[in-house]
């Protein structure tokens, strides 16, 4: 008999393709699915020890002495206590022994429900990871488990391996088939430098014909020889990278994810994508890579399943990841160059004075070797639309992804160069939230601050879905209408220089001034804020995603 | 405040995606229905998919009472006037788009007060009937006589776009594309010289924008027009200054041989349209010096459109017609020449003339020792097989393979026939999987109708073969019936020959070549289908009271699971793995790709969609053999995707593709004694498959296996036993 819950299924099916073999388990009902199933299929080599302490030291030893990973399998009630005895001894010895501990998936502690203990925190050193598989119930759980399973099994074999946790919920129907079942789960394949280099032949074969689309998220400065490589890299494949201004990609065939997913909505899909980097906050990418197997590189070495499409998990430092798998230098470049030809019918839209309108003007007008600093959300999405100049480094603080900080992020900025300018575009909910900032003594001429003052969090008027629902009724409670009156106050009593707008034209009559490219233009830093309404934002968020 | 709320009803055509942007700048709320997915909808912007012809969608969606309706739909006159009450009813503006086609012949500048062609006109055949310019100027009428006064008319000329543009009655889909392929236009010289009224759609959405919730607009009629005209000699000029345009010119009586609506060349194209547009600028504040010029607008929207220019199939039949006279016409073409340089010219055809009939002697004496020695060597062998080589269809190589293989069990010794095609331009990053396969298996000679003579047996099929694809040339379409075998003694067999479809109408071919047809079927020794219906159009033609022809097994069906087993076996995709449901499709749609990932929930969601595609290597054959043996479930709308589910025991659906034909599935799935159930719409449901009644294999097998035994003894006595 074997057991036809799905969580259980990925383990088993996991395991196998892991080639984990060797399983020690211990009597109980919440783990019959997975004792029942491995007992029937010859694949696994089972053991049965009934008191859970004594199993889980049997495990260090037929693991330190067969070098292979070991399975210790039990169920609810006291019985996983029994483990942290001799999973603490494999932790301090690197042995890789995976504790399978399972319940009753109706159960929770505070209903006073029999044989169910809190397993959601256990000591540090008894575990590399510790994975709560969900009940699957729908894709993304089906998703969720799958990555979940890899995470574990992954972590327990490399990086000097070690013992990990996972915990399953089982069904108490125990549904069983009496054919064994040709599942199977999605493996990702995990590389280190190592294993890169000694699978480079099928790789590269891999990548070659293929349209490859480099995702790249919020990242670091690239460094010049990082940059080579990655070039280096591009001139080998067919490869365009999908970037926002928060990826920092200021290298070959670069494509803005908002110009050609966001605003054109272009189908042109990779075939494969290379996903690196952090956080975006660019969401028209999501859809657009939907479906497409995804090789992700992680400099940390985990498992980051953003597209929940991952094959292959690369543990290596970028640069050294492209450098092993540049090729011949014969690209002709066709996919970048389709998209490139496609971006070319993006068009700005005539549009009413709006931080869709300003970005557009402040891209275009900002000096060149000058930084940008932009805040959550709806500064970022518009500034996204416009391509900046390549000596331009713009950040936005997409890691938390909060507004309470951006102007103090961008003060910080600029501490560093005296002789260059730091820009910012912050909306008023982010300006208002973090504005004693600009009480900061240390405070210079070099920083240039243009907040667009709607009045509200415009970005809740911007969401098609609530505005459906309830419009204007947004204002009250959810966008906050209201609260902050001018900047300019504040501005002028803390030194800063004041300009505002609240039209086109004095928009357009002042920005230049503002964008002056010469540090000492001002003598003091610039708050320049620009009022806009809500009726303007909305429709020019919709024309330029005409 | 609260936005005004616009609906338009079809609003994603040339007009519409400028008035969208218009009226979102004016500050109101638009939402838009559309028959397509795939538009999406931003803040105050919303598209609500559904077909604004269809009533019950029509009262759903104007059941939220909006401020203003603009109406793109073209609806027959009867249909018009059952929806007029509930269109006036649900808004306080309705905004019918009529067009200024409705005029009649005008000497100067045409008003709103001008007369219209559905008033004065003594054509009585043309008012019987409902052409474009009768049934608007009619819903018009009905407007006027409605008790509800709250509409407005609007009339727009030929309006260009960004991806609209005209020349005459001709669209982009001729004038552009024509262009950028090097080929000339065909177009009437006596329209040459007539006056046009061309208008940008960005203008027209500028117009219609400000007469919205304009009071001054109820109860009126306006022309939504530039009031700058054009010959269509000086917009033939634009067009070659931006793309190449190259007019050949012919009557006004041979075009109408190429051009279906007549109606609209006497009626409006021939008549000089120019247009006064001073009621709709002084309604809307709009001045003519605001509105763009031809010139510009089209270098504009022309330059937007070759970024990325994609084409509609609507104009293809015209473009084929068009192609016979850019073709003889090149010939023509006769340069006038001052008389000296005319001797020279006469002289330098004679020399060249006299040196090409000696090359040709030459060559004519070469070519015909070729052919001899091809046609000794040709009689060596049984013979040859003609039939469709569509390399890009994995079922087409696989019956080629199939009736090749059957004969060579059998004793025989059969050359394959390379038909060339518009494949063969297509290189090997996309098809060397099926070339590397055809030459391994089947193997090919060229199709040179000299080196194909001496055989003694031609079979022809099996697939499509007998259906008449679009504007296939005669010449091309009779090679199928033997028209270029000189051998009366040769043996002509047609072996699962298929129409694909029921009818002769549907299958392509004229009534007036039914007899050419018959004679050469005439000549066939023995004759056999695919289709039941087939064998009836096969007496068809040849008017045979007594059936002349056999039905018999698709040749794929002929070879067992073990056939093709062994042939995925012995190749290089042996242990790939393919998935527990297996879905090869034709025509890709968004519904089948639902429909497999509902199915594939009880297969792990262990999928894959095999959708041929030009702009990617093919997968090889064996691999798609392999992903029928090695699944669980297959979905298709492929003939041979449903032999092949049938031929491994796959439990399976298939989509009917009545485009494709039809009459196949029905006598697939009949012969094989299965359901028609299995034969499925796009509107089907994962929960109706899985309630779908088991196939009896047993008996499917039973009742193949007695086929297999008729057909091939059908085809060995076609043959002579060996």
């Amino acid at each position: 008999m074997y057991t036809t819950d799905k969580s259980a299924q990925i383990v088993l099916s996991l395991l196998k393709q892991y080639g984990i073999r060797k399983i020690v388990v211990s009597p109980g009902t919440t783990n019959v699915p997975i004792a029942m199933t491995v007992q029937n299929d010859p694949w696994f080599e089972v053991y049965s020890v009934v008191d859970e302490r004594s199993a889980a030291y049997f495990a260090t030893g037929l693991a330190y002495e067969s070098g292979e990973p070991v399975v210790i399998s039990c169920t609810g009630a006291t019985a996983s206590r029994n483990y942290l005895s001799g999973l603490t001894e494999a932790y301090y010895r690197n042995l890789p022994i995976i504790a399978l501990t399972s319940q009753h998936h109706v159960a929770d502690r505070r209903d006073l429900t029999p044989q169910v203990t809190d397993r959601s925190v256990s000591q540090n050193d008894i575990k590399k990871v510790s994975a709560m598989l969900p009940v699957v119930k729908d894709t993304e759980d089906f998703e969720r488990c799958e990555t979940l399973v890899n995470d574990a099994l992954i972590k327990a074999t490399t990086r000097g391996g070690g013992p990990v946790h996972i915990n399953l919920l089982v069904d108490s129907s125990y549904p069983f088939t009496q054919q064994p079942s040709d599942f199977i789960a999605r493996k990702i394949q995990y590389y280190d430098d190592e294993l890169i280099s000694h699978c480079m032949k099928d790789l590269k074969n891999e990548l070659k014909d293929k349209k490859i689309g480099v995702f790249i998220g919020s990242h670091r400065k690239f460094t010049s020889d990082e940059l080579k490589s990655i070039e280096q890299f591009a001139d080998s494949y067919d490869v365009a990278f999908f970037t926002d201004h928060t990826s920092n990609y200021k290298g070959k065939n670069q494509v803005l994810i908002a110009q050609i997913f966001g605003a054109l909505r272009s189908t042109n899909k990779p075939d494969l994508v290379i996903d690196m980097g952090g956080i975006t906050g660019d969401y028209d990418i999501n859809s657009a890579l939907e479906g497409i197997d995804v090789w992700r590189l992680s400099e940390d070495g985990e498992i980051h399943n953003r597209f929940h499409r991952m094959t292959k998990l690369f543990d290596s430092k970028e640069r050294r990841f492209f450098e092993i798998l540049v090729g011949r230098k014969n690209s002709k470049h066709s996919y970048f160059k389709s998209l490139a030809t496609e971006a070319d019918r993006f068009i700005v839209p005539e549009m009413p004075l709006s931080n869709t309108y300003i970005s557009g003007r402040l891209a275009a007008t900002i000096p060149a070797n000058s930084n940008l600093h932009m805040s959550i959300l709806n500064s970022l999405r518009n500034m996204n639309f416009y391509p900046l100049d390549k000596s331009i480094d713009a950040s936005c603080n997409v890691g938390g992804f909060g507004i309470d900080g951006p102007v103090s992020t961008l003060i910080g900025q600029s501490m560093v160069h005296e002789d260059k300018l730091y820009f910012g575009l912050i909306g008023d909910l982010a300006f208002f939230y973090d504005m004693n900032a600009l009480g900061i003594r240390h405070v210079g001429s070099n920083l240039r601050m243009l907040v667009v003052n709607n009045n509200q969090g415009v970005e809740f008027r911007l969401n098609s879905i609530l505005e459906g629902h309830w419009g204007e009724k947004t204002n009250d409670l959810i966008a906050a209408t209201g609260h902050n009156g001018s900047v300019k106050a504040w501005a002028e009593s803390v030194g800063f220089r004041y300009l505002s707008a609240d039209n086109i034209d004095t928009f357009d009559q002042q920005i230049d001034e503002f964008c002056s490219p010469d540090v000492g233009s001002f003598d003091r830093p610039v708050i320049f804020e620009v009022f806009t309404n809500t009726d303007d934002e909305q429709t020019a968020h919709d024309l330029i995603r005409m | 405040m609260v936005k005004k709320r616009i609906l338009l009803l079809g609003g994603t055509g040339a007009m519409g995606v400028y008035l969208v942007p218009e009226l979102l700048k004016q500050g109101y709320r638009v939402d838009i229905t559309t028959r397509s997915a795939g538009y999406r909808s931003g803040v105050n912007v919303r598209y609500i998919q559904g077909n604004a012809c269809d009533t019950d969608f029509l009262v759903q969606v104007l059941a939220s009472n909006y401020d203003a309706v603009v109406d793109f739909m073209v609806y027959p006159t009867t249909e018009f006037s059952k929806r007029i009450d509930i269109l006036l009813e649900s808004t306080s503006q309705y905004i019918f788009l009529s067009t200024y086609r409705v005029y009649a012949d005008s000497k100067g500048p045409i008003r709103e007060s001008s007369p219209r062609l559905l008033d004065v006109s003594e054509d009585k055949t043309y008012l019987e009937t409902d052409e474009y310019a009768l049934q608007k100027a009619r819903q018009e009428d009905i407007l006027r006589t409605h008790a509800r006064k709250n509409w407005t008319i609007v009339r727009p000329s030929i309006t260009y776009s960004k991806n609209r543009f005209q020349l005459g009655v001709l669209e982009a889909g001729v004038v552009v594309r024509r262009s950028l392929e090097g080929k000339s236009v065909v177009f009437p010289m006596e329209m040459l010289e007539k006056t046009t009224t061309m208008t940008w759609a960005g203008d027209v959405a500028k117009m219609i924008s400000r007469l919205v919730l304009n009071d001054s607009a109820l109860q009126e009629d306006f022309n939504v027009v530039t009031s700058e005209h054009h010959t269509w000699s000086e917009v033939a000029r634009y067009y070659s200054s931006n793309i190449g345009l190259k007019i050949r010119h012919i009557t006004l009586e041979r075009f109408l041989q190429i051009y279906d609506n007549p109606y609209q060349v006497q009626y409006d194209r021939m008549y000089n349209r120019r247009m006064d547009n001073s009621k709709v600028l002084a309604a809307t504040g709009l001045e003519q010096g605001d509105l763009m010029s031809l010139e510009q607008g089209l270098r504009r929207e022309l330059q937007y459109f070759l970024s990325d220019p994609k084409f509609s199939d609507l104009h293809q039949e015209l473009n084929n017609r068009m192609d016979v006279f850019t073709d003889v016409s090149v010939q023509k073409i006769r340069k006038k020449l001052r008389p000296r340089s005319r001797i020279r010219e006469a002289r330098s055809k004679i020399r060249i003339r006299n040196r090409l009939k000696d090359i040709k002697q030459k060559t004519r004496i070469r070519t015909r020792l070729k052919v001899l020695a091809a046609t000794r060597q040709n009689a060596q062998k049984d013979g040859v097989i003609l039939t469709m080589n569509s390399i890009f269809n994995y079922g087409n190589v696989a019956q080629r393979y199939a009736l090749q293989t059957v004969l060579k069990e059998y004793g025989y010794t059969f050359d394959n026939v390379n038909m060339p095609g518009w494949y063969d331009a297509v290189g090997d990053e996309i098809f060397g999987e099926m070339r590397h396969f055809v030459a391994k298996y089947i193997g090919g000679v060229p199709y040179d109708p000299d080196m194909l003579q001496g055989y003694g047996a031609y079979i022809v099929g099996s697939d499509q073969v007998w259906r008449k694809w679009g504007d296939v040339d005669w010449e091309v379409y009779t090679r199928y019936f033997f028209a270029f075998i000189k051998d009366s003694q040769a043996k002509r067999i047609s072996y699962a020959a298929s129409f694909g479809v029921d009818s002769l109408s549907e299958a392509g071919i004229d009534s007036s070549k039914v007899d050419e047809l018959g004679e050469l079927l005439g000549r066939f020794t023995a004759i056999s289908v695919r289709e039941k219906s087939g064998a009836q159009l096969v007496d068809e033609l040849m008017s045979a009271k007594v059936s002349r022809s056999s039905v018999v097994l698709d040749p794929t069906l002929l070879l067992t699971s073990k056939n093709y087993s062994d042939l995925i076996d012995e190749s290089k995709v042996s242990d790939t793995r393919t998935a527990r449901v297996f879905c090869y499709v034709i025509d890709q749609t968004d519904e089948k790709k639902r429909l497999v990932q509902e199915v594939a929930k009880d297969y792990g969601h262990d999928f894959y969609i095999l959708h041929p595609r030009f702009d990617r290597e093919y997968e090889p054959v064996e691999w798609w053999l392999k992903g029928f043996r090695d699944s669980d479930f297959v979905i298709t709308d492929s003939f041979h995707g449903t032999v092949f589910a049938i031929i491994n025991h796959k439990n399976f659906v298939v989509f009917n593709n009545s485009m494709r034909g039809s009459a196949r599935f029905e006598t697939l799935l009949d012969s094989m004694g299965i359901s028609k159930s299995r034969l499925v719409h796009s509107d089907v449901t994962a929960s109706a498959i899985k309630s779908m009644q088991l196939i009896d294999w047993a008996e499917v097998d039973a009742r193949l296996e007695a086929l297999r035994g008729t057909s091939l003894e059908w085809l060995q006595s076609a043959l002579g036993k060996k």
